[in-house]
């Protein structure tokens, strides 16, 4: 009787463990769909936007669930006093997050761009809940840092979230119009629905009309036209008096101006601020980017348009080098593939100067190669956009009509207005025109971390291939050895080798005392470049891309050796020899 | 008999008060000044506050007094700073002496009239850190703040510094005969060394640095010494980066900081005078056509491109330019100390071109020029980065044919001072065997600062002149409002406004900057009233000027009693009424 129970026993200990190990293909309850990590520690869905509190909350679980690969800390507060949270992801058990090449990702700078957050905390959802179940994020994390801060300006997107403000700008409050009054007349939710949209009254002869096929619309007469319609701007009174609607809101600054490289005064560049790193955010971000020389790639997730832009950003100087500019094109192209419609664009050859931003500074004072995302495009939509100047809105009402059955248009209602009498309230929320709906937002999440993750690919993977020794006799000996980078990137980018922002790499020889020694020429010469002080720590500019490093030094003794590369950039590797 | 004796007490009793501290002006560190400064306040508590606005990089507290009495915020202000260059004590001492001089008279008339109208700020000692290197036991002049700067990026900091090498506590400069060397004689001053230019046919001699040894036996000798930032490098104005005393990027040193938030809080500031190198007031920054944009495409065009700023020299927005050369002229005559060219990164420069105030700049003292001038030629030196070794010495004569104010003093020192030039003497440094190693130069501290019993001359001086700024502040007034009754109740009333001062009431740059507010007219009207034309709140965005006029016309329906201010922080207010 009693062995029946034992095999009872063992039979359904094996199903049940068979279960829990055939679960790779299987969630609970089906087939998988791939791309997504299976049953994840953390569950998220990814059709939505998180506020402050949600974000936090995400960020702490994936901190709890993961204590190994994570570390939360706060950059420090916004003006509000909220933290500006960074998470740190990396295989802490394979050496320290300081010790290797690192990746940093930023989201919303822009308050009003608010998708880039969803982004980024995807991507560190991801790395995480990946990390056991795919060999390629595995070697990454064991290899590589992350360092992801998903909000940066955290008071006015949470504005965005809860609030009818639509800002970019940050909160701190500055007197923009110079009355002496600060943040005294900013837009007006007038109509009570949530949102601040857009004025318009009917007067007969007006220059505006509707458009026939979408009513809603908007559109300019033609010259032989009567309209019936005048715009008459943003959603607002005169709050404060003094004749003017809307002048002074909250905030008035553009975050992304307020860095240290070409920051240039309001009447040049607007939105500057007093001086760089003024605004406690980007003071914040900037310490911390200093703090962390490895940081050698970075993202900065902006919206719209749907491109990857790089730098310069003014003509004043064309501060990229050739060599840096290979890397950014290599990568950058890639980008433009693996995320559809998307174009790699030259900032300041496609648009308008800008002085004071962010990525141009990391380029410059850090040695970083910088790329910035601005998400969506409006070929999302219909994968085309239509012709004429106003295809692309035309393409916004038809997908109103067609794919949201009406939501996303306020429709033109009365109101009483103090100032103009009888007008009409109305326009899209604002969710239309930069953000994706709902059943987009994945796709942008997934394509976008996809081309964070072939990047950071790229970073430096630095090796000790060889160490040999040969005697020279009298208990001298010559060591070589082989170092390789085996990643594109260098250790170094030419604007940091150029202008010694960081310091050299080392490689040190450990155990025998060193006579001499230096960088050889290649890999079969004899002959090097003696480095007279302190042999024992070589010292090079940088190891390039997809290359190899020869070093020699001439030792006394026969002590086992080891030799060690540190690269503030390259991050740390070593080998011995006995 | 008895009012003899009275009076002459009295005038005695005067002098002494008024000038008696003003005897005995020295030299002091850090925590000497802030005793006297605070104890200043303690002195006059009811004209007198002392700010702390922030700290230096080394963790001192930088102070500023703030004298006058009311509402600050509403009263047009000018502000004093000194305690910028890196070897510039005299400044500090000039500075407080004009606080201690203000302050000590503030009851005669004149003083009494200024003080009820506007506000000073002074702040003696804007960068502490680098001035500690007078008073150190072995005199060196510092790179700047003390910010900690790995300038060799080897991991460490501040590891090899200085090191007195001919035991005389001074740090002065080492030149190493060598081949590869940049530098010359000068041939004009044969101590001195100047950059030989190739085009002129001559050859370098010398590798130039300070004094000292290879402490760290890295190779290179005193490449990463105490500090810093040079504070008057690492503004946003004109900014050049990477180099060796500038910061990593504008605005990084603390002090800095501590100033833009100084100056970015009080709109009341129109006009900014700063002890420096240059001296703006003799040598007037060029007005290049405002209207002009800089070179290439696209630059000053976001922001609309009038008086867009780019290149080496700015170009002003034609009402401030009007205004800067209006008091240029009345102040001139006063400015007696020569300077050197302006520097990249300038607080004078950031002053008007970033903060938009009227911006003033002289040093506190600059030595006589010798009467032989017969080899005064153009010495234009460039500034040393190779060699890592910054300081006062290797700055640009401020025109093409003048002296800098290092050749001034040398020449000078030469013949009345000679114990402050160490001529160079030949030195066996075990750095360099196989050279030639002379270690001379001028004693840090000498080019910018006299003999102690100079400094009561100096500081009146400056005085003089700082005062005289002081008098051109914006004065606003506004006549006797003229009504024209239309009939019907409604009444035509016109405001004619104007200011007896030399400075505008307010810049073009400082309204574009968002650093000065609006000059507004803020209507008040009685229950009834309306305003037919115009507005209640009148935005005139065009400075007036210094003895100018402007008039404004309201036409108002109804009876009863309007009320007009006039004004902003950075011209004062004025009060009207009209009884329609």
């Amino acid at each position: 009787m009693k062995n029946i129970f034992k095999y009872i026993f063992v039979l359904s200990f094996l199903l049940v463990s068979s279960r829990i190990f055939c679960q790779a293909n299987y969630t609970h309850s089906s087939l998988k769909a791939l791309g997504a990590p299976n049953n994840p520690k953390v569950q998220v869905v990814w059709d939505r936007f998180y506020d402050y509190k949600e974000l936090t909350g995400l960020l702490q679980k994936l901190n709890a669930a993961y204590p190994e690969l994570t570390r939360l800390e706060s950059l420090g507060k916004t003006y509000e006093g909220r933290d500006i949270w960074c998470i740190t992801i990396t295989n802490f058990k394979n050496g320290n997050e300081a010790d290797k090449p690192a990746y940093y990702i930023d989201a919303a700078i822009h308050a009003n761009e608010i998708q880039g957050t969803e982004v980024a905390l995807y991507t560190a959802w991801f790395l995480l809940e990946s990390y056991n179940q795919n060999p390629f994020v595995k070697n990454l994390l064991d290899t590589k840092t992350f360092y992801i801060v998903p909000v940066q300006s955290i008071d006015s997107r949470e504005a965005f979230l809860h609030t009818p403000l639509e800002l970019r700008s940050g909160k701190v409050p500055r007197d923009d119009d110079g009355d002496g009054l600060i943040d005294e007349d900013g837009p007006d939710d007038l109509n009570h629905d949530g949102y601040i949209s857009q004025m318009r009254i009917r007067i007969k002869g007006g220059r505006w009309k509707s458009d026939p096929d979408y009513p809603n619309m908007m559109v300019r007469c033609k010259p032989d036209e009567e309209g019936e319609f005048e715009l008459l701007g943003e959603e607002g009174i005169d709050n404060d008096g003094d004749g003017f609607i809307n002048e002074d809101g909250p905030g008035g600054y553009d975050p992304n101006r307020n860095w240290g490289w070409l920051w240039k005064p309001n009447y040049i560049q607007s939105g500057a601020d007093h001086y760089p790193f003024s605004i406690p955010e980007t003071k914040a971000i900037g310490e911390f980017l200093k703090k962390h020389p490895n940081i050698l790639t970075s993202e900065s997730y902006h919206n719209s348009g749907g491109m990857l832009l790089i730098g310069p950003d003014q003509n004043e100087q064309d501060i990229l080098y050739p060599r840096d500019i290979q890397l950014l094109d290599f990568i950058g192209e890639k980008g433009t593939e693996i995320i559809p419609y998307y174009k790699y664009i030259n900032s300041y050859k496609g648009f308008y100067p800008t002085y004071g931003d962010e990525t141009n500074w990391q380029y410059a004072d850090l040695g970083i190669l910088p790329f910035v995302n601005e998400l969506w495009t409006s070929m999302n939509m219909f994968r085309s956009v239509s012709p004429g100047r106003e295809g692309e809105q035309k393409d916004e009402f038809k997908f109103d009509k067609l794919l949201l059955f009406n939501e996303a248009f306020l429709e033109w209602k009365e109101f009483n207005h103090p100032q103009f009498g009888k007008i009409e309230i109305g326009g899209f929320k604002k969710q239309v025109g930069r953000i994706p709906p709902s059943f987009l937002l994945e796709e942008e999440c997934h394509r976008n971390m996809a081309f964070t993750l072939f990047n950071a690919s790229l970073l430096p993977s630095l090796s000790v291939e060889e160490i040999n020794r040969v005697s020279l006799g009298k208990d001298l000996y010559r060591v070589t050895a082989v170092i390789r980078n085996s990643k594109q990137l260098p250790t170094k980018l030419d604007v940091d080798v150029q202008n010694k922002l960081t310091r050299a790499d080392w490689i040190y020889l450990k155990g025998p005392k060193v006579v001499t020694g230096g960088i050889k020429k290649d890999r079969f010469a004899v002959e090097f470049a003696e480095q007279k002080h302190n042999p024992q720590r070589l010292e090079v500019p940088r190891i390039e891309g997809n290359s190899f490093l020869f070093v020699t030094w001439i030792v006394k003794g026969k002590d086992k050796i080891t030799v060690e590369v540190d690269s503030e950039k390259g991050g740390k590797t070593s080998k011995q020899l006995n | 008999m008895k009012q003899i004796r009275l009076f002459i007490a009295s005038i005695a009793f005067l002098t002494l008060t008024n000038f008696a501290f003003a005897q005995t002006l020295k030299y002091q560190n850090y925590s000497d000044e802030a005793k006297s400064i605070n104890e200043l306040s303690a002195k006059y508590g009811d004209l007198c506050k002392v700010l702390d606005i922030g700290k230096s990089a080394g963790g001192r507290t930088i102070y500023a007094l703030e004298i006058g009495k009311g509402n600050s915020k509403e009263k047009p202000a000018l502000l004093v700073i000194a305690g910028v260059e890196n070897d510039d004590l005299t400044g500090t001492v000039s500075a407080k002496y004009f606080a201690e001089t203000i302050l000590a008279n503030s009851n005669s008339d004149s003083v009494k009239a200024l003080l009820d109208k506007y506000y000073l700020y002074v702040i003696p000692r804007l960068s502490p850190d680098a001035l500690e290197g007078f008073f150190e036991k072995v005199k060196s002049l510092h790179i700047g703040d003390d910010f900690k700067i790995d300038q060799d990026k080897d991991g460490k900091f501040d590891e090899d510094g200085y090191n007195d090498l001919d035991g005389n506590n001074i740090i002065t400069l080492m030149r190493i005969t060598s081949v590869g060397g940049e530098w010359i004689e000068s041939p004009d001053d044969p101590g001195l060394l100047k950059k030989a230019d190739i085009k002129k046919g001559e050859f370098g001699k010398y590798i130039v640095m300070f004094e000292g040894i290879d402490d760290d036996k890295d190779g290179l000798v005193n490449e990463d010494p105490p500090g810093g930032i040079n504070i008057n490098k690492n503004t946003t104005y004109n900014y050049k980066p990477y180099t060796d005393d500038g910061g990593l990027y504008p605005f990084q040193a603390p002090e800095l900081r501590a100033l833009g938030d100084f100056v970015f809080d009080r709109p009341n500031i129109i006009a900014v005078f700063t002890f420096n190198n240059h001296n703006n007031i003799l040598d007037a920054w060029k007005i290049r056509n405002p209207q002009a944009q800089s070179q290439g495409p696209g630059s000053g065009a976001p922001s609309g491109g009038m008086g867009g700023r780019g290149g080496n020299s700015g170009s002003m927005f034609l009402a401030d330019s009007i205004a800067y050369a209006m008091v240029v002229k009345d102040v001139a005559p006063l400015s007696k100390y020569k300077g050197d060219a302006e520097g990249s990164g300038d607080i004078p420069g950031w002053a008007f071109y970033d903060a938009g105030r009227l911006s003033f700049c002289a040093p506190a003292w600059t030595y006589p020029e010798m009467k032989d001038t017969s080899r005064a030629r153009g010495n234009n030196r460039q500034q040393m980065t190779q060699e890592r070794a910054p300081g006062a010495f290797g700055a640009q004569a401020a025109q093409e044919k003048s002296l800098t104010r290092e050749q001034i003093a040398y020449r000078w020192i030469k013949k009345n001072a000679p114990q402050n030039f160490i001529e160079w003497k030949e030195f066996k440094h075990p750095d360099f065997p196989n050279n030639k190693v002379e270690i001379g130069g001028l004693v840090p501290f000498t080019i910018s600062n006299p003999p102690e019993d100079s400094l009561k001359n100096a500081s009146a001086i400056s005085y003089k002149l700082i005062y005289k700024l002081f008098k051109d502040l914006p004065d606003l007034y506004v006549d006797a409002p003229l009504v024209e009754p239309l009939g019907n109740g409604v009444s035509r009333v016109t405001l004619t406004i104007g200011n007896k001062g030399k400075m505008p009431t307010h810049t073009t740059t400082g309204r574009r900057v968002k650093a000065l507010q609006s000059f507004l007219i803020r209507t008040k009207l009685a229950d009834g009233q309306s305003i037919e034309s115009g507005k209640k709140v009148t935005f005139i965005e065009e400075p007036l000027q210094g003895g100018g006029k402007i008039t404004r016309t309201f036409l108002i329906v109804g009876k009863g009693k309007v009320e007009f201010n006039i004004g902003s922080p950075s011209a004062g207010y004025k009060n009207v009424s009209v009884q329609l």
